[in-house]
């Protein structure tokens, strides 16, 4: 007996570990069923627990667009590689993120596994909203002239300045307006002593190991291309290549070594870099207008004396044209892939989805929650009060994430905020979006770029960092940028022009005339 | 290693040996359906998914069918990244980083598992033996995040940074950037690695110690041997033989560096110098998606590997050390 059973138990053992290294093998993709529709949904996630599926603004959320909706929240800090382990398995949502467009992306694009929505998102009786997408950002993430997405849509005039109201008027100083003026503000809140307690213990700005947001800025006020220039041949050049560029550099390195800006820059990471503004020894940040609104809400905690301001460019000098730096427009596009989605049926009702998603309604869902319960309404103005409840924050947490956006409503609501900053931080947008320096090189994915982008990126942002701090010198930084063009930056550059040649979209004599620049040449 | 000599069969005893063969397969069969799972996964998780290493020699992405006779790019991946100047620049740092670690961590377990050994008290040892295993348990990302607050530099003139930072001025007189540092980087990933891993790494030698048998010792000290004699002579040439195996395992590895470590610690100033294969693949096959191109890179090591574990075994085998295999 004990034999017999001792068999059955190895054999069922056996048998069942081979099923279970069998399992897993083959799915199959049925299309969406229309009676009763379930939509799988693939997108980003900035909150450790984004909203539940049984959470009530969900099902608000999935009657309002009367589907299923059934979410793979991914953390962003690695969203793009959870989307190439998608693509490569092919185990694919119908609904799916894409951050950026990168190699494979692109490669997926061209074989054909997203559907080309170009021509069927126009249609204004289907898809009234959709068929609202801006022209000029579509052609920006398109692949080959052709839209493979529908976008998530974002401020364009985003870019700020953050600084210390309170210091300024202390020191008798005005919102700086040119470089002059801003560069005398960091030197008077280092040696100024800004903070009146009659020790040195403040310095100018602050700046993280990510210094291209501050960089690129800088660049662009100091008459640098966004990106991309066109030279005085009318052809499409880094804005490495551009002495705006340059200048900003050396007003960095300037800053640097007069200790304007922290000395421990290259390895301070830009989670903290609000730390060192919060705390009273810095007073300036160079990033997103909305940043002043975030630190000067921190701020009332630690320290209500404390005044924030925020201001969005300053000029070369008195006499040029006001520059600010745009952002793409966008923040990733929304991807139908066939393997999910493979009829035409299919694809309508994930289109209406979103279509949906852009309507007023689902858009104040997303955003704020259900009213009375996640919020309240304060009048004039539509301003919703949030409950400061953090279960009730939960229920819609991350859900603006999915929705696209790029639709802002005149009477739709919008958020009160305790500190008056927050107005001025719309006035910095409005105000931005008059001067934004376009980049005529947008659409365009240079293969070379796109398998080898980062590496070749990394050689200039290195040689950055040591010429601000003063590890190399100019020789030095021209040597690095020779070194990116020989590593295939040339290549780069040359099929970058081949794809901008044979865009038939753009006027390139307009394009040339406005920002025809002479290329910085490698003195040595 | 003489050959057996092979005996030349007639047919019939052939047949015999075959049925006894299968009579004993037959008897064990038991057995046999026992082994399978483990055989069947060495077949399905390592073996079966060596056909994608194929795929250092297409011009993959991710999605591309995979059994498709298109994409063939014969060797162009292994040429652009041997002809990529960054090659040398990742084969030299991740050769420092691995020697250091080879030469100055290596030994390190064998030096504490010997002085652990030494130590009579039972209940001390034990004690001593459980908190040295501890830093083991650590995540990097602490290690890391500690490493950061001990080194950093100061934001301005005036302000204080680190506890070491600071040690290290009021001795020197210098302000030394350690993070920002191209050289510093090696001794700090050395330091935290040997900080985390000289403990557990003793497990392996204690267990060989624990095997030495009691008798030896006796006789060493009825011959008058002294401790270090008897460390020098009975303790030393008992775990040799798992030294020379631990070794060649090393050898094995002598190319991953792990790319979690470095990549946290890594910065623009220091970049340049610790850039290595493991951070590379990372980024370019993981963030980027360039899968052909980085399983190329991880093929080149893997080809490595082998020679330096074979070229140790060898080595052990002339040494008259027994061998992996």
């Amino acid at each position: 007996m004990t034999k017999n059973w001792k068999k059955v138990l190895t054999a069922s053992l056996a048998v069942a570990m081979l099923a279970g290294s069998l399992a897993g093998c083959g799915s199959k993709t049925a299309s969406i069923d229309p009676e009763n529709p379930v939509i799988n949904v693939m997108t980003k996630a900035f909150n450790p627990e984004p909203a539940a599926a049984d959470s009530p603004v969900m099902q608000e959320l999935e009657k309002y667009l009367g589907v299923d909706l059934n979410f793979t929240w991914v953390p962003s800090s690695n969203y793009d590689e959870k989307v190439t382990a998608a693509m490569g398995s092919g185990e694919y949502p119908h609904i799916m993120l894409v951050g950026s467009r990168s190699s494979s992306v692109i490669q997926n694009c061209r074989s054909g596994s997203f559907w080309d929505i170009t021509d069927i998102v126009t249609d204004a009786s289907k898809y009234p909203n959709l068929a609202q997408m801006s022209e000029e950002i579509k052609h920006n993430y398109s692949v080959d002239g052709k839209v493979y997405g529908v976008y998530r849509g974002r401020e364009l005039g985003r870019a700020g300045v953050t600084i210390r109201q309170d210091w300024l008027d202390k020191l008798g100083l005005g919102i700086p307006t040119t470089v002059d003026e801003f560069y005398n503000v960091l030197k008077q809140f280092t040696e100024g002593d800004p903070d009146g307690n009659g020790q040195k213990d403040t310095y100018g700005m602050i700046i993280t190991n990510y210094l291209t947001g501050p960089l690129d800025n800088l660049a662009i006020w100091m008459g640098s291309p966004n990106q991309w220039g066109v030279d005085t041949e009318g052809k499409l050049a880094p804005d490495y290549m551009f002495q705006g560029y340059k200048d900003a550099l050396d007003f960095l390195r300037k800053c640097y070594s007069e200790g304007l800006i922290n000395k421990d820059m290259a390895t301070m990471s830009s989670d903290d870099w609000n730390e060192q503004f919060l705390s009273g020894q810095a007073g300036v940040i160079i990033d997103v207008a909305d940043r002043a609104r975030r630190v000067a809400q921190n701020l009332l905690g630690i320290n209500p004396n404390a005044k924030v301001g925020v201001f969005g460019y300053v000029k070369k000098d008195a006499a040029s044209e006001p520059k600010t730096l745009p952002t793409t427009g966008y923040d990733g596009f929304y991807v139908f892939p066939k393997a999910a989605v493979p009829t035409e049926e299919d694809l309508d009702i994930c289109l209406t989805v979103l279509d949906k998603a852009c309507d007023m309604e689902a858009a104040d869902l997303c955003n704020y929650g259900i009213l009375d319960r996640n919020y309240t309404v304060e009048e004039p103005g539509h301003f919703a009060v949030k409950k400061d409840d953090a279960a009730l924050t939960k229920e819609y947490a991350d859900l603006n994430q999915f929705a696209p956006g790029f639709i802002t409503y005149e009477d739709g609501l919008q958020t009160k905020y305790d500190t008056d900053v927050a107005e001025k931080v719309q006035e910095v947008y409005e105000e931005n979006r008059l001067y934004t320096v376009a980049n005529p090189a947008e659409p365009y994915v240079s293969d070379t770029y796109s398998t080898k982008g980062p590496q070749l990126d990394a050689i200039i942002n290195e040689a950055n960092t040591k010429y601000i701090c003063g590890q190399i010198s100019e020789a030095d930084w021209f040597a690095q940028r020779d070194r990116w063009l020989q590593q295939g930056g040339q290549q780069v550059i040359d099929e970058t022009n081949a794809a901008f040649e044979a865009d038939t979209s753009v006027d390139k004599a307009a394009v040339a005339e406005q920002a025809a620049q002479a290329v910085m040449a490698n003195p040595s | 290693m003489a050959k057996t000599q092979k005996v030349q069969l007639t047919p019939q005893e052939k047949a015999v040996a075959r049925q006894k063969k299968w009579t004993r397969i037959k008897r064990d069969k038991w057995m046999y359906l026992l082994l399978l799972p483990g055989f069947l996964y060495f077949i399905i998780f390592k073996i079966v998914p060596m056909w994608g290493v194929l795929i250092a020699f297409k011009d993959y992405y991710a999605g591309m069918p995979f059994f498709t006779l298109e994409h063939w790019i014969g060797f162009r991946n292994f040429t652009d990244f041997f002809g990529d100047s960054s090659f040398l620049q990742l084969l030299r740092n991740t050769l420092i980083i691995s020697f250091m670690n080879l030469i100055f961590y290596f030994p390190l377990p064998i030096v504490l598992a010997l002085l652990l050994n030494e130590i009579k008290v039972q209940w001390y040892k034990k004690a001593l033996q459980t908190l040295v295993y501890v830093p083991h348990f650590v995540s990097m990302v602490v290690i890391a995040s500690i490493s950061f607050m001990l080194l950093k530099t100061p934001s301005m003139e005036g302000a204080s940074g680190g506890g070491l930072y600071e040690i290290i001025k009021a001795m020197t007189g210098k302000e030394v950037n350690i993070l920002g540092s191209p050289t510093a980087i090696y001794w700090i990933l050395l330091i935290q690695n040997i900080w985390k891993e000289t403990g557990w790494g003793t497990i392996i030698f204690l267990a060989a110690l624990a095997g030495v048998d009691v008798e030896q010792y006796e006789a060493a000290i009825v011959d008058g041997a002294n401790r270090f004699q008897q460390l020098i002579y009975i303790t030393v040439p008992a775990i040799l033989g798992t030294i020379v195996t631990m070794f060649i395992l090393r050898m094995g590895s002598v190319l991953d560096t792990g790319f979690e470590q470095i990549i946290l610690m890594q910065n623009e100033l220091n970049r340049n110098t610790s850039e290595t294969f493991d951070t590379y693949v990372y980024q370019v096959g993981r963030i980027q998606g360039n899968y052909g191109y980085s399983t190329a890179v991880g093929l080149f090591k893997s080809i490595i590997s082998i020679i330096c574990i074979q070229t140790a075994n060898t080595l052990a085998k002339k040494a008259g050390q027994t061998g992996l295999y």
